[in-house]
């Protein structure tokens, strides 16, 4: 369970104040699948990165098993990002010099040891689950912008977090390889994962169990049949 | 895999990049090897050849009376008991002490006073073959002595006894052929004959007996206390003089040389330090969205810092063996074309090697620092906000 409470954040741009976040607050049960919408410019991306612990608020707190999350010290926060949340961009931001399989190893490979056999293996099943069994040796560049994604989302995958963020995780894809990233989330989902998912395609929002949306600084809740 | 992983396999992807940058830094270790071995071989032929002009150690008996001179001029053969040394065991105490390597040559002099055409001359006895290399200066014209009974003459003789090349000579009734003139050295030299060693010593009936021996010093790598000191151990019963001011003079020249190398290598490696360190910064600012993600998915400002470190680390490490060989190969070569290098060998000292190759990847991994700094700092909010 993720409580965010209150919370404010507001970007200086020279003199100019921009408060982007006003006393937002929502809580998102385990197993849930949010979707986050709005104008570009309104927030949604920083909304996603206080959540995730990328960006931290002005004022407010979030709350994650017991904790909050955005006064835990670095090392704290560094193993909640490699245990607990899985982040996914618009851009599939893989390592172009490393393949399929040690891409979706990166979580792991932050370490002198070695990574062990079992995770090797859970990092194959993880690809077979996204459908790049046969392109695990490749190198980024010769996959397909969706199968970039796809390995993005094995990435995500293979720590089997708690939460899943994914900031329009569709948003360079044609609606066709899009509609294949959803649908696999959507199927991730009914096994349990809690996903956030900033979007600009009203469509995917049917997939939501909620959706929000923000404006003007604050979130309005809606039921995902009136977006239509 | 771990997290050498993504630093080797980035370097390999950047395969020119890489090239360019190893060959920066092989460069930069290959001059400072080879200036540094060439500058020491140099310094040490340049000892070599300043040690040819003349000798910085004398040997004397002991004297046990007051010494016998004033303002330079010598009364010393006014003294009534003139001490003499024994050839051999001196030569052959000088030639086996400890430092002996650092012996040059071993010069050993008779001087006694005869008299030619009614006049007093100083004969000096010496060993040619000595003598020539602390002589290494004087000109002769003619030759040589080769038998016993030639003699070399200073040109003051010379001019004074108006006698040249090829006259005969009668010094205390034996014939004496002159084979060369020395030109004018502007020294002692000038004034005197000279002639063997042996052949004075049996015909004055002094056998083995000399008045001083003259020693040629080498003093790289040790100080010429330490030869004299030795010296006088073998020889407790003579008198030792160092002409400092010699050796400082030697001493001097090679420093001189060996700073300039010192101060030119060190040039070098900066520049190349600072080549390496902007190729990280370009790297680090290009690849701002890597460490994005890799901070998103809980890598640590350390694991980023390593991750930067471990790439200059390793250029460091390649360019410093690299360097360090081809750095030999080069000062071989540069020493062949200066024609210095028949008789001098470069040794492959393990250690040197070793000290050269940690402080090339030191000083490789110091360039990198501010750089993987900055990489650790990279906000990965900022860094995957930025499109
Ligand atoms: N680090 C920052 N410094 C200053 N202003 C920022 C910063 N990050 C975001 N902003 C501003 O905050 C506002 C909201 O940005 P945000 O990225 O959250 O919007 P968004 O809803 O995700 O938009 P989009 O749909 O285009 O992705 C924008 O006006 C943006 O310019
Ligand atoms: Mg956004």
């Amino acid at each position: 369970m993720l409580v965010a409470d209150k919370i404010s954040k507001t970007f200086h741009s020279g003199s100019v104040e921009n408060r982007i976040l006003k006393n937002i607050s929502i809580k998102i049960d385990t197993g849930q699948f949010i979707c986050v919408v709005g104008r570009s410019g309104s927030g949604k991306s920083t909304f996603l990165n206080i959540l995730s612990t990328l960006l931290k608020p002005d004022k407010g707190s979030v709350v994650f098993e017991g904790q909050d999350i955005t006064t835990l010290p670095e090392n704290k926060i560094n193993s909640l990002r490699q245990r607990d949340f899985a982040i996914i961009f618009q851009f599939h931001h893989l390592m172009p010099y490393l393949t399929v399989t040690e891409n979706v190893l990166l979580p792991y490979m932050n370490k002198l040891m070695p990574v062990p056999k079992s995770v090797i293996r859970r990092a194959e099943e993880c690809i077979d689950r996204v459908g790049l069994g046969a392109r695990r040796n490749m190198l980024p560049g010769r996959l397909s912008g969706g199968e970039q994604q796809r390995v993005a989302v094995g990435r995500a995958l293979v720590k089997s977090p708690e939460i899943l963020f994914a900031d329009e995780p569709t948003g360079n894809l044609d609606k066709k390889t899009g509609d294949e990233i959803i649908s696999l989330m959507k199927n991730l989902n009914n096994e349990g994962l809690t996903i956030i998912m900033v979007t600009h395609e009203l469509s995917y929002i049917s997939c939501a169990d909620r959706v929000v949306v923000i404006e003007d600084g604050i979130i309005k809740e809606v039921s995902a049949d009136s977006c239509y | 895999m771990n997290i050498f992983t993504i630093p080797v396999r980035n370097l390999r992807r950047k395969i020119l990049r890489t090239a360019l940058m190893l060959v920066i830094f092989t460069i930069g270790v290959l001059s400072m090897v080879a200036i540094n071995n060439v500058s020491r071989v140099v310094g040490d032929s340049f000892e070599k050849k300043m040690n040819q002009f003349g000798a910085n150690i004398l040997v004397y008996p002991k004297a046990d009376t007051l010494k016998i001179s004033y303002g330079g001029f010598d009364l010393g053969s006014l003294a009534y008991d003139i001490k003499y040394l024994h050839e051999s065991r001196v030569v052959s105490s000088i030639n086996n002490i400890e430092l002996k390597k650092n012996i040059g040559a071993v010069a050993p002099k008779l001087v006694l006073v005869k008299r030619l055409l009614g006049q007093s001359v100083v004969m000096v006895g010496v060993n040619w073959q000595e003598e020539l290399k602390i002589k290494n200066y004087w000109g002769i014209k003619g030759k040589l002595p080769e038998k016993p009974d030639d003699i070399l003459i200073g040109s003051g003789i010379a001019e004074y006894f108006k006698i040249d090349n090829n006259s005969v000579v009668e010094i205390e009734s034996i014939l004496y052929e002159v084979t060369g003139v020395l030109e004018e050295t502007g020294s002692d030299d000038d004034s005197v004959i000279f002639m063997d060693i042996r052949h004075l010593q049996s015909i004055s009936g002094m056998s083995d007996l000399v008045n001083f021996v003259e020693v040629s010093a080498l003093c790289s790598g040790c100080p010429i206390e330490d030869i004299v000191e030795q010296i006088s151990g073998k020889l407790p019963d003579t008198d030792i003089r160092a002409l400092q001011n010699v050796v400082k003079q030697r001493m001097s020249a090679k420093g001189f040389v060996e700073k300039l190398a010192g101060t030119v290598s060190l040039v070098i490696m900066l520049t190349a330090s600072c080549m390496i360190g902007l190729f990280m910064f370009t790297s680090v600012n290009e690849r701002k969205k890597e460490i994005g993600v890799l901070r998103s998915m809980g890598y640590s400002r350390l694991n980023v810092f390593n991750i930067f470190c471990f790439e200059a680390l390793l250029i460091g490490v390649i360019a410093g063996v690299l360097g360090y060989f081809s750095g030999f190969f080069v000062s071989f070569k540069v020493l062949e074309i200066l024609k210095l290098g028949e008789d001098i060998v470069i040794h492959f000292r393990f250690t040197r090697f070793v000290t050269t190759f940690l402080l090339v990847t030191l000083i490789s991994v110091a360039a990198s620092v501010i750089p993987a700094l900055k990489a650790a700092r990279v906000d990965p909010s900022e860094a995957l906000v930025m499109l």
